[in-house]
């Protein structure tokens, strides 16, 4: 290996990277757009929520439970029908999404539309809490139980999510850009001349790997800097242990853009196939949306074949829990692992001769 | 004696697994030699296995048998320029040098840079960026690249495919100063212009993997020696149609039009002489081209399968007496073209051009990279609106008409994309019957033409075949069947011979020639100047501008030599129009 062809290399690569703007495109605006785009628009949490009070009667007792669920902690956006009928209405019509019943015996009876299963079932437990919490106070209760939630507290999802969406970012950069411009120095017939110049396929990977890390970096600062002054996301664990798990998690996303790049050796298919085998499934199992321990066994073990669960269990515990060390070392032992594994894979299937 | 060889290369032997499972022998059995301090070209069909070679001995590729050395190097050094050399558009010229230099460790530059763009006449392009550059400057630049660290041995895919004449003239410039100059490289080209072989010291001819001859281009250019002959159409003919029936005539090895005349090659006296209609014939000298066809020619006609010159040769009309062609000169214009612009932004793509085309008549567009050509192409056949002018195709108004009177222009007009526009994983039957469709055939009428373009087009053993598996000849013949489908009047071609090999190309022109004589007329623009020789009459732009109009004999005339090549023309006709530009300038 020789300083001054990786240097040339990487000198190369860099222009190419920030005269090319689809790449700076794809390497900058798009995981800032993804990530306002998940941190404020992708939200599991049910917030203010349109609650129709239908009263049968006129007791006081509707009147004291409208003013409860207004000041609850849970933020409902309550409006008094006054029939069931008027409440009903306005279920139907999708004005309302729940509607609490009070009848003529001031009994209580709630109903939830329930066309998405989980933003109901949560509607649900959190009414019943709003309206136990105000039976409560009125009543002397035999027991009361404490509750919290830990790491979370707030239970925003948006904490959950956020790191989430960096790891999506990180994914996108390392294996689809690489993937392109791997492929494309085969497609445009630069790989055939470099190939008949002293250069190594060593020193070709290394002048591959070093650009696209630093713009992987880059993303990542952007992903951290806005997940804390924008999202207001707590780092509990330390920032040191975030960047050296997410340059690991880079390393090997940016294996796989190559290994896939250096097999196929067209931008057009090395492009689906990043999306596909790695895209789609950091989006869907990775554990970034759904919690792996809901899935069927199948689906869990796949999971966990990817690297991408690896890194967002170790980046979802690093933002909300704190440094734990055992896992987090396990999580980047496993990383480290991953990408040795695929740069190995990579840079055997870079071959210089063209057969 | 040994150690006066760059490349010693004895036996060499290749073969390619294909996707079909197939085995594909590239090389079998090879030797080539090249002299220390010399140039020798590797010539020979397409898919013949001049690019395997090369890259065997660069080492990009293993070969299975045979041996490689290079007794003149005491330590191998081999630079190599691949067919599309790899220029990174997005960086400058300068920056891709300084990307070579530094990847072969090159330290003292600067003095070398200038050299190398002195003598490619680029140095006023340092900081354009190589996608910017035209074609014969990429390639230059490729060269340039190759050449920072000079090596004893220079390997040469193909540098002048797709260059125009002027460029070529300058690459070679090039070439020949390197290999005679005080650097003493040795030079290996592959090519696939005859006249570029002819400046080579060896020459060496590939086909279907094997060599067929090698030596001085001497030695092969006597093995046609006394086979060649000149003759002139009689009153009424055209060269060529004349050169059309010479070549399905039984002991004529080659024939092309040239001069107004035809010029062909026979191994023994003529047996068919109806096929002259009379003319007469008189004998010539033959040049290193006629070796080669006559070597090509009894090899192929030896093995069982040549790609270009099918076994299944198209039926013999049964009116071979049939009077010759007369172009229509009642004045009915199939084409007309007034006063044409089109501007992309402020720049004028086309400016000004004005011609008509006859019925029946075919016509050649001429140019170098970036005259204009496809513009003009596209506005005619209605994928492109005119800025400026008029344009009328079969009567219909292309250029400023409305969409519906372009869709019926189309439906006279048949097009044939530089990059024949087929669908690789379908069949040929299933592409001719797709096309079929488009053009609104249906049920008995699609099949009577399928079958028509079939059997004109020599398809039929090949009618289950995956078009992307077809040969280059098959595929352009495909192209064409395609394009005729649905009987058009006009029929637009655009480089349709660009990157075939000759043989592929007098093959390509015969068909051409039989089009014409149906009636039909064909708009073509091409590369190589020769070819203009097969047209009525042809056109050369440069610069968006129409430079010349006429007669092959007319351009020709142009020049003070009397046996000025269309080559020699179109340079002087362009060069001219340049240096009154630039006058005009200052």
């Amino acid at each position: 290996m020789k300083l001054i062809r990786v240097r040339a290399l990487i000198r190369k690569e860099t222009r190419q990277m920030l005269r090319d703007k689809s790449t700076l495109t794809l390497g900058v605006l798009l995981p800032m757009m993804l990530l306002l785009l998940f941190g404020f628009g992708l939200s599991v949490d049910v917030k203010g929520v349109h609650v129709t009070l239908a009263r049968d009667n006129s007791s006081p007792v509707a009147r004291d439970l409208y003013m409860n669920l207004k000041l609850s902690p849970y933020y409902f956006t309550p409006t008094i029908a006054d029939s069931w009928h008027d409440a009903e209405a306005m279920l139907r019509s999708g004005e309302t999404k729940a509607i609490v019943r009070v009848d003529k015996d001031d009994g209580i009876q709630i109903i939830v539309n329930g066309r998405d299963s989980n933003t109901a079932r949560i509607m649900l437990r959190y009414l019943e809490g709003a309206v136990s919490l105000w039976s409560s106070a009125t009543t002397q209760p035999l027991i009361t139980a404490e509750s919290r939630v830990w790491y979370n507290s707030a239970l925003e999802s948006r904490y959950f999510l956020v790191p989430g969406v960096t790891v999506l970012i990180m994914t996108l950069i390392g294996t689809l850009l690489t993937a392109l411009v791997m492929a494309r120095e085969w497609e445009r017939g630069t790989y055939e001349a470099l190939a008949a110049t002293p250069v190594s396929r060593f020193e070709i990977l290394i002048g591959k790997i070093v650009p696209y890390f630093a713009l992987g970096m880059v993303g990542l600062s952007l992903c951290l800097a806005t997940s804390a002054w924008v999202f207001d996301v707590p780092m509990r664990g330390s920032l040191a242990l975030i960047t050296a798990g997410s340059a690991i998690y880079l390393l090997v996303s940016l294996g796989i853009g190559l290994f896939i790049s250096a097999v196929v050796k067209k931008q057009f298919k090395a492009g689906q196939i990043a999306l596909i085998f790695s895209l789609l499934p950091t989006m869907m199992l990775s554990g970034f949306v759904f919690d792996l321990r809901s899935v069927p066994v199948v689906a869990y073990y796949i999971a966990h074949a990817l690297p991408a669960t690896w890194y967002v269990d170790m980046l979802q515990t690093l933002f909300l829990v704190g440094n734990i060390w055992l896992p987090t070392v396990r999580d980047m032992l496993v990383l480290s692992a991953f990408a040795v594994l695929l740069m190995g894979l990579a840079i055997s299937n870079i071959r210089k001769a063209l057969e | 004696m040994e150690a006066t060889f760059a490349l010693l290369a004895e036996n060499i032997s290749k073969s390619f697994k294909l996707n079909t499972g197939r085995t594909l022998k590239a090389l079998d059995g090879v030797s080539v030699s090249a002299k220390a301090g010399g140039l020798t070209a590797l010539v020979g069909p397409d898919g013949a296995g001049k690019t395997t070679f090369l890259r065997i001995v660069v080492g990009l590729l293993k070969p299975e048998g045979g041996t490689l050395s290079f007794p003149s190097m005491p330590t191998v050094d081999i630079g190599y320029m691949p067919q599309q050399f790899g220029l990174y558009e997005d960086l400058s010229v300068q920056e891709n040098m300084d990307l070579y230099a530094d990847l072969h460790g090159v330290m003292e530059r600067e003095e070398r840079y200038s050299a190398l763009l002195a003598m490619s006449g680029m140095e006023g392009f340092r900081e354009r960026l190589a996608g910017d550059l035209s074609g014969g400057m990429k390639q230059k630049l490729g060269l340039i690249c190759t050449l920072i660290q000079p090596p004893k041995l220079l390997l040469l895919d193909e540098p002048t495919v797709g260059v125009d004449p002027l460029s070529r003239r300058e690459l070679w410039k090039m070439i020949e100063q390197l290999s005679g100059g005080s650097e003493g490289m040795s030079v290996i080209i592959s090519t696939s212009y005859m006249d570029e072989a002819e400046k080579c010291g060896e020459v060496a001819l590939f086909f279907e993997g094997k060599v067929l001859a090698s030596g001085p281009p001497e030695s092969i250019r006597r093995m046609a020696d006394g086979m060649g002959h000149i003759v002139h159409p009689a009153a009424g003919d055209t060269p060529r149609s004349l050169g059309a029936r010479l070549l399905s005539a039984r002991g004529v090895i080659d024939a092309v039009p040239k001069g107004g005349a035809v010029r062909f090659v026979s191994d023994g006296p003529l047996a068919d002489e109806g096929a002259l209609r009379g003319a007469k014939v008189e004998s010539t000298p033959v040049g290193l081209e006629d070796g080669f066809m006559l070597l090509l020619h009894k090899t192929a006609s030896g093995s069982s399968q040549s790609q270009d010159q099918p076994d299944d040769q198209p039926p013999k009309k049964k009116d071979e007496t049939r009077p010759p062609p007369h172009l229509d000169s009642s004045g009915e214009f199939e084409i007309e073209t007034q006063h044409v612009f089109r501007y992309f932004g402020s720049f004028a793509a086309v400016n000004d051009v004005s011609f008509s085309v006859r019925k029946g008549e075919v016509f050649g567009l001429l140019g170098p990279n970036g005259a204009g050509k496809t513009t003009t192409f596209r506005m005619l056949c209605g994928l492109l609106s005119a800025s400026k002018g008029s344009l009328r195709v079969a009567g219909v108004d292309v250029g400023s008409g409305t969409s519906a009177a372009r869709k019926e222009a189309r439906r006279h007009i048949g097009y044939v994309a530089q990059k024949f526009a087929l669908y690789g994983p379908l069949s040929v039957r299933e592409n001719l019957e797709f096309f079929a469709g488009a053009y609104g055939l249906r049920g008995k009428e699609r099949d009577r033409r399928v079958m028509d373009v079939t059997v004109n087009f020599s398809l039929r053993g090949q009618m289950d075949t995956a078009a992307g598996d077809l040969p280059g000849g098959y595929k352009r013949r495909l192209a064409m069947a395609a394009a005729l489908m649905h009987e058009p009047s006009v029929l637009f071609l655009d480089e349709p011979t660009s990157g075939a090999d000759p043989l592929a190309r007098r093959e390509f022109w015969r068909q051409i020639s039989d089009i014409a004589e149906h009636g039909v007329t064909v708009v073509v623009t091409t590369h190589f100047m020769e070819e203009a020789e097969y047209c009525d009459r042809v056109m050369i732009q440069d610069r968006g501008r129409m430079l010349a109009i006429g007669t092959p004999a007319e351009l020709r005339a142009r020049v003070a030599s009397p046996d000025a090549t269309m080559e020699d023309a179109f340079i002087d006709i362009v060069t001219k129009a340049r240096t009154n530009d630039e006058a005009d300038q200052s």
